[in-house]
């Protein structure tokens, strides 16, 4: 997979002498650099504009469940926005006002809001992401930021940290001291979604074989099937994807496995119209959700939910599989359990970072 | 401006290029004409020895017919280029009254001629109830291709503008079918919208031309049956729409209707479903206006639970099972 470096990048003097400036300008020398006092809202895409500006909020932040689907207690490490692979169904879309990639850029803040929450939490677990508002990996070409993640994780006690990700830029993780702590991540998707609404991510065979070879680098590994998407043929496809999957990676450094069906808040409808016209999920079997965003009819969620649980228990009974944002009904008839049976979701999860990671035993 | 006395030989009755026509009857012009004759001077402007119409065409043509030789009219410098005429002509239009939904189709398709992308003046926008996004003008625009056809639905002032636009990217004979169904529905706009979209859901969904499914037979039928009025007629046809549109969770209810009622519950006694089936929330109804009433609701509903007569209702996969 190939990533076009941005041609501008747009630094507010804040963050203008950061460590994170300091390597864009390494790692992009033909690109101009301007320095703004605030980088102004647009509504204007422009792919070529790489954002960088420094972040006055909580770097961290909890993943927004709800009341009625059980969430997952992930933290979300918020170091940027946006993302260029334009997903059809990706909700990034939706934030109108800032398109274009924005990184982040007082990256020292954000180590120490880190370390201060782990401090003062030290007998938690926390599972902490940074692929919610950007892929994880995307621009780290131009970044580096693994390089200063990994290690920062693998001298923590009390944490672990997922990449979440639909390219194959794993170059930083080699040779990183990495303590296994860090869990590198897929989205994955069917051939036929994958070409029809991910064109622009890496292919399947790339992202398994990046996969791969960080299972070879000592790296645990997660995957995540979200959004599932119900479409002709969705058996065979996602059949030959969890097949490829396992064919691909050790079962045993796969820490966990999520599953979600296709919801969208119902604003993306008239986006994904707009901008994506070929595109045809939007006009699956809707109904709104509890959290009012739009979701499949619960019996199409539990059969697609069914049938890769089927198939992922077959290749690995005691992996870690989990729903994303579902209640307990269809967790029932999908899966046979709930997570209030294995003492709740987010204990699931930490309960799999002990048995397969070894961590925090 | 003082108005001029023009005779009408000078006017080219035949050019209506600055025409903006609302498809529909002006009985209000009519009946004003009629008592007091020309209020307002029409505007006409000098074009190779001629005269053209620019505003008032009715009030001419009435004038005309009514046996008059000449009348007082507005007549534009003749400095004015065509751009600047017709900015005046749709200024005049737009802030006089708002348009009907034909004027609106051809107004779109004059301000996209008139204008570069990005440089139609934002009052004329707002004034037509518009985004300052051309793609939104051009469908409008569009919709003038079709002919009379289309824009006398549009004039009758029946069809919801934002359903009309939702056909904007059909292909013709859809569309004029479609707005010839709507028309004789006279729903509301939002029943309009709503019977657009799960026409062209199902077309992509299935994909089945929308031609073809504007020919369905179920659909046909419903339309034509000359016995129920147009409320139930619209009602059926959204029902029918839901079940294509929406087939397991239309299947999946209709289903659990019918379990519900090989239940044979009193009438004081309903079970109703979460919406859409969604969470696990079922409900249990009593109503009841004394004691006995309810002692009797609350006997058929305990028979609910003993034997587990409601299993099969609740789980979709017992369902399947029996």
């Amino acid at each position: 997979m190939h990533i076009r470096a941005p041609e501008k990048v747009m630094v507010e003097s804040a963050v203008a002498d950061g460590a994170l400036v300091s390597t864009l300008r390494k790692n992009l020398p033909a690109a101009r650099f301007e320095i703004v006092e605030r980088v102004s809202e647009t509504a204007r895409a422009d792919p070529n504009v790489l954002e960088v500006v420094h972040f006055r909020g909580k770097f961290l932040k909890s993943c927004p469940g709800t009341r009625h689907y059980h969430c997952c207690g992930y933290r979300i490490l918020h170091f940027g926005m946006q993302c260029t692979l334009g997903c059809t169904y990706c909700i990034l879309q939706a934030y109108l006002n800032q398109p274009n990639l924005r990184l982040f850029g007082n990256t020292e803040e954000m180590l120490t809001e880190l370390s201060s929450e782990l401090e003062q939490n030290p007998d938690r677990l926390h599972r902490i992401g940074t692929g919610e508002f950007t892929d994880s990996l995307l621009l780290d070409p131009f970044t580096g930021l693994s390089r200063v993640l990994a290690p920062f994780f693998a001298r923590t006690r009390n944490a672990v940290l997922e990449l979440k990700t639909k390219t194959d830029f794993i170059g930083n993780l080699e040779d990183l001291e990495h303590n296994g702590r860090t869990i590198v991540a897929w989205s994955l998707n069917s051939e036929y979604v994958r070409k029809r609404e991910e064109p622009r991510s890496a292919t399947l065979e790339e992202r398994l074989r990046a996969a791969r070879k960080c299972a070879d680098q000592g790296y645990f590994l997660a995957f995540h099937f979200d959004p599932l998407l119900e479409y002709p043929g969705w058996r065979a496809g996602y059949a030959d994807i969890l097949e490829r999957l396992f064919d691909a990676v050790p079962a045993d450094r796969v820490v966990w496995m999520s599953m979600g069906a296709f919801r969208f808040m119902p604003e993306l409808k008239q986006i994904i119209r707009e901008r994506h016209p070929r595109s045809l999920i939007p006009y699956g079997e809707f109904i709104r959700g509890f959290d009012g965003k739009m979701r499949y009819f619960r019996d199409i969620r539990v059969e697609l939910y069914g049938f890769m649980a089927e198939k992922i228990m077959k290749a690995d009974p005691d992996l870690c599989l989990y729903l994303c944002m579902e209640g307990k009904d269809i967790w029932t008839e999908a899966l046979g359990f709930t997570p209030e049976d294995r003492g709740g979701l987010p204990e699931m999860l930490d309960a799999a970072v002990r048995t397969r990671m070894g961590a925090w035993a | 401006m003082e108005p001029s006395r023009i005779h009408f030989d000078k006017i080219d009755w035949e050019d209506r290029s600055f025409e903006i026509r609302g498809f529909h009857e002006n009985t209000l012009l009519q009946a004003s004409l009629t008592r007091f004759g020309i209020l307002e001077p029409p505007w006409v402007c000098a074009r190779h020895e001629k005269y053209l119409i620019v505003d008032g065409f009715k009030r001419l043509q009435w004038a005309r017919e009514n046996g008059a030789e000449a009348a007082d009219l507005l007549l534009l410098p003749e400095a004015l280029s065509t751009r600047e005429i017709w900015e005046r002509r749709i200024g005049k239009k737009l802030f006089e009254h708002g348009p009907g939904s034909a004027e609106k189709v051809r107004i779109a398709a004059v301000l996209l001629d008139l204008y570069p992308a990005g440089d139609i003046p934002g009052h004329f926008l707002s004034a037509l109830n518009l985004p300052p996004r051309r793609d939104v003008l051009e469908k409008w625009a569009h919709l003038q291709l079709d002919g009379a056809v289309t824009l006398e639905i549009l004039g009758s002032g029946e069809i919801a503008d934002r359903a009309a636009l939702e056909t904007s990217t059909w292909e013709r004979e859809s569309r004029v079918a479609i707005l010839g169904i709507l028309r004789g529905l006279r729903c509301s706009a939002s029943i309009q919208v709503e019977i657009v979209e799960r026409i062209y859901e199902i077309s992509l969904r299935e994909e089945r031309p929308l031609s073809e499914l504007l020919n369905d037979p179920a659909l046909r039928e419903i339309l034509s049956d000359g016995k129920v009025n147009h409320r139930r007629k619209t009602q059926a046809l959204r029902d029918l729409l839901t079940r294509l549109r929406y087939p397991r969770l239309s299947r999946r209810q209709r289903q659990c209707e019918k379990n519900i009622e090989e239940l044979a519950l009193p009438h004081s006694v309903r079970i109703i479903p979460p919406p859409a089936f969604e969470g696990d929330g079922w409900r249990l109804e009593l109503s009841f206006s004394n004691t006995l009433e309810l002692r009797n609701a609350l006997a058929s509903a305990g028979s609910l639970i003993e034997p587990d007569r409601l299993g099969w209702i609740l789980s979709p996969e017992l369902e399947e099972q029996r």
